[in-house]
């Protein structure tokens, strides 16, 4: 599985893999690269030590499989979000530090914030949740998604919160205002992943159950508080998969990597929107996609019950 | 490794020298002695050849028409993300996941129109043939339990029916099959069913051990007996029981660790905790090669649960996510079973049924998964004799229904039976209420004629 294209000017090379019993749909590396988190629907979410994937410990206490695992952007707290409906803040160490209720249904996605202490959960109830991790408040409800909310994004200043789900809508959130500026159509199908580049405040990027990868500009004037601009992709990539997953930036903003159906995983240069590497490197659905924090390591994590951790290599 | 609840003991090889004294001093106790015990292990001497059964139950209702009868022609909302693949039987088609299946399609037969599926999300109808409203008094027996009262163990020492399903948190898709009028002496043992390891009906070694507590409880079992006949053969099933816990056949058949490691290579290994939602029984492909084990110790029928075949969709993956996860793994497993059983030549008396309680609905839902269809199922047959390297009946276009040549449950059931050598016009067995029952209803079932 893992090989270079006789073109591709980028190769990938597995450094080691670490399993969960039931399939993984999360990974996430802490801000330090030390550690990693997966969730799974084995009802667990796991930290790892990221340099040789040697297990650290095993966050159990979730009812039903865990969608999302991530590190707050401080580094010292875990957090996860469950099919159980409950978002539940842990130490590195798997000490359970407070459980938030408050969706009605399944939690089919997570994130958390680069800067400052937001968490966000989305789910089945159609709901996006804002929450803050050090306080452990419930700080705002948006509601207006007309379907399953399945990926949330924060923009790097933590400014403006991403959803996107089974409506084929993105719906941008002003979270000092809590209100929505902007719609984003464009997608036919699921949206599934959602990613803001870490150094172009404005840029998003979308992965669609339609096959497409799609890049939307949200900067520009900011609409009126009574106002919600909609607008347009202004990129559209077609994946080589026949469905996408997940997507995420490289920590300098400069690769965009997207996982999908059967396993497809493919590697994007941002700039001139040139496809580097398009390799079939798990067997099932590649639920997340998360750079390591040096940006020269990645990580993907499937529905067959693997996550993989990769060398991104220039090819000679 | 089986270990005996609560006591610990190792049973990997043989019995303990502990353990043996528990035994022994209650043997005394309830009047078997130990050499009368081991006369009768003796005296069994090998099996020989006996037909049998391995029956794998797909939990949830395994989706048809991705499987073996994909519809290429229907609508995309319909269709499905497979595409189909050629076997070695002209004209039929299975699922581009069962390379080795297709690879082995001569030693299978494909049924595609089962029908008569009660819609429970229960084991139930796989296990007896039979729906579960209206029994009779007692309840309807299923396969092993009958097949150990017709027939008896194959060999001392060894349980007739063994049930190798797990714990579950679904109970109704972990019951291996329950012994109903035909009495608790032919209901399964059941090595894996968590709180109750290495014990039969209901008997541990703790309460082995416990003098006073077992009499006690043989008083009241037997007034019971005399009450009705659920405990027939009360004697038969203690000396059963004390013949399982004191021969290591079972022991061994179930330590994997003593098989060869290419053969358990082959079979694959597979996740020991529960699939898909954590409700039911683990995707473990050495229930497989333990199945085989038991029957070459002399069981005559093993079901097992295997994975989580209830796939509405996501959030806990979509139907075809599930199925990349699960189909290989089958593939593998079934196929390393019928590679087994017919190199030890074992194959024309061991038949394989892999079925599950209902088919899926053909329209696949928002959340990419297809619902309960009870309408029709599919199943698959191997061994035992039959006309294998053929495929029976057919659906529509959509996979809706039978088009021709419906198969009900109780036709495969009927199949089965004749594989066994039980004649279904012919035989019955007492309810409770000493009404007797045939085995299915042969007046309107009989053996598949394609097969037999």
């Amino acid at each position: 599985m893992e090989s270079k294209p006789d073109s591709s000017p980028i190769m990938l090379e597995r450094l080691y893999s670490v399993v969960h019993p039931n399939a993984i749909y999360g990974v996430a590396f802490s801000p330090d690269g030390e550690l990693f988190a997966s969730a799974s629907l084995d009802n667990t979410a796991r930290i790892w030590r990221a340099s040789d994937g040697a297990l650290v410990t095993t966050l159990t206490g979730h009812g039903d499989g865990v969608a999302f695992a991530g590190f707050t952007a401080d580094g010292r707290r875990v957090v996860t979000a469950s099919l159980d409906r409950s978002v539940r803040i842990w130490t590195r160490e798997g000490r359970l530090v407070a459980n938030l209720s408050g969706h009605q249904d399944y939690l089919a996605c997570g994130t958390v914030s680069a800067r400052g202490s937001w968490i966000a959960s989305g789910g089945f109830d159609k709901s996006v949740r804002l929450w803050d991790s050090q306080s452990t408040a419930s700080v705002a409800s948006f509601s207006g998604s007309d379907d399953t909310v399945q990926c949330l994004g924060f923009s790097a200043d933590g400014n403006w919160l991403a959803s996107g789900g089974d409506d084929a809508t993105i719906r941008v959130w002003n979270l000092a205002a809590h209100s929505l500026i902007r719609k984003l159509t464009g997608h036919v199908g699921t949206v599934e992943g959602l990613a803001f580049s870490p150094k172009d405040g404005g840029l998003l990027a979308s992965a669609g159950a339609d096959g497409t990868l799609r890049l939307w500009n949200c900067d520009g004037p900011a609409p009126t508080p009574s106002a919600v601009e909609t607008i347009s992709p202004m990129v559209t990539l077609d994946s080589s998969a026949t469905k996408l997953k997940s997507v995420a930036f490289s920590p300098d903003g400069v690769l965009l990597a997207a996982g999908g159906a059967e396993g497809r995983f493919e590697i994007w240069q941002v700039n001139d929107r040139k496809p580097l590497l398009a390799r079939t490197v798990h067997q099932n659905t590649i639920y997340a996609v998360a750079f390591h924090p040096d940006g020269r390591r990645l990580a993907t994590a499937s529905f067959d019950r693997s996550i993989h951790v990769w060398n991104i290599l220039a090819s000679e | 490794m089986i270990e005996l609840r609560g006591a610990k003991h190792r049973f990997c090889d043989g019995v303990s020298r502990r353990s043996f004294l528990k035994i022994g001093g209650l043997a005394a106790a309830g009047g078997l002695t130990l050499p009368q015990l081991l006369r009768a292990e003796s005296a069994g001497g090998s099996a020989g050849r006996h037909k049998s059964v391995i029956m794998v139950f797909l939990s949830g209702g395994p989706p048809h028409q991705d499987m073996f009868d994909l519809k290429m022609d229907a609508p995309v909302e319909i269709r499905g993300e497979f595409r189909p693949i050629a076997t070695r039987v002209p004209g039929l088609e299975i699922c581009e996941l069962f390379p080795r299946m297709a690879a082995m399609s001569d030693r299978l037969a494909v049924i595609r129109s089962v029908v008569g599926s009660e819609g429970r999300h229960a084991s139930f109808q796989c296990m007896t043939g039979r729906t579960f409203d209206r029994q009779p008094a007692g309840g309807w027996p299923s396969l092993g339990a009958v097949v150990s009262r017709l027939q008896g163990p194959a060999r001392a020492g060894t349980p007739a029916f063994v049930g190798l399903s797990p714990k579950m948190r679904t109970s109704t898709w972990a019951d291996p099959g329950q012994a109903g009028f035909v009495g608790q002496a032919h209901a399964p043992f059941t090595p894996n069913s968590g709180n109750a390891d290495l014990t039969l009906q209901g008997i541990s070694i703790d309460k082995l051990s416990d003098r006073h507590g077992l009499r006690q409880r043989l008083d009241q079992l037997k007034r019971i007996a005399e009450v009705n006949s659920s405990l027939e053969g009360f004697d038969a099933y203690n000396q059963q029981a004390f013949g399982i816990l004191t021969s290591s056949r079972v022991a061994d058949a179930l330590d994997l660790e003593q098989e060869d490691p290419a053969v358990r290579e082959r079979y694959g290994r597979g996740a020991n905790v529960p699939a898909g939602y954590g409700d039911a029984g683990p995707l473990m492909n050495e229930y497989f090669l333990a199945a085989r084990r038991l029957i070459e110790a002399g069981t005559r029928v093993v079901t097992l649960a295997y994975g989580r075949w209830d796939w509405h969709g996501r959030p806990h993956g979509t139907n075809f996510e599930n199925a990349r996860d699960h189909f290989p793994q089958l593939d593998q497993g079934l196929t390393a079973l019928l590679e087994d059983l017919h190199e030890r030549g074992m194959d024309q008396d061991v038949s394989v049924l892999v079925w599950g309680e209902f088919g899926r609905t053909p329209r696949i839902n928002k959340n990419g998964g297809r619902d309960h269809w009870p309408q029709v199922a599919c199943a698959l047959l191997a061994g035992g004799g039959i006309r294998a390297g053929q495929v029976i009946g057919s659906t529509n276009r959509l996979g809706e229904h039978a088009k021709d040549r419906p198969v009900h449950f109780q036709e495969i059931f009927a199949t089965v039976y004749h594989n066994l050598g039980i004649d279904i016009n012919q035989a019955t067995i007492r309810d409770w209420s000493g009404r007797p029952q045939y085995l299915i209803d042969h007046s309107q079932y009989q053996p598949l004629r394609e097969l037999v």
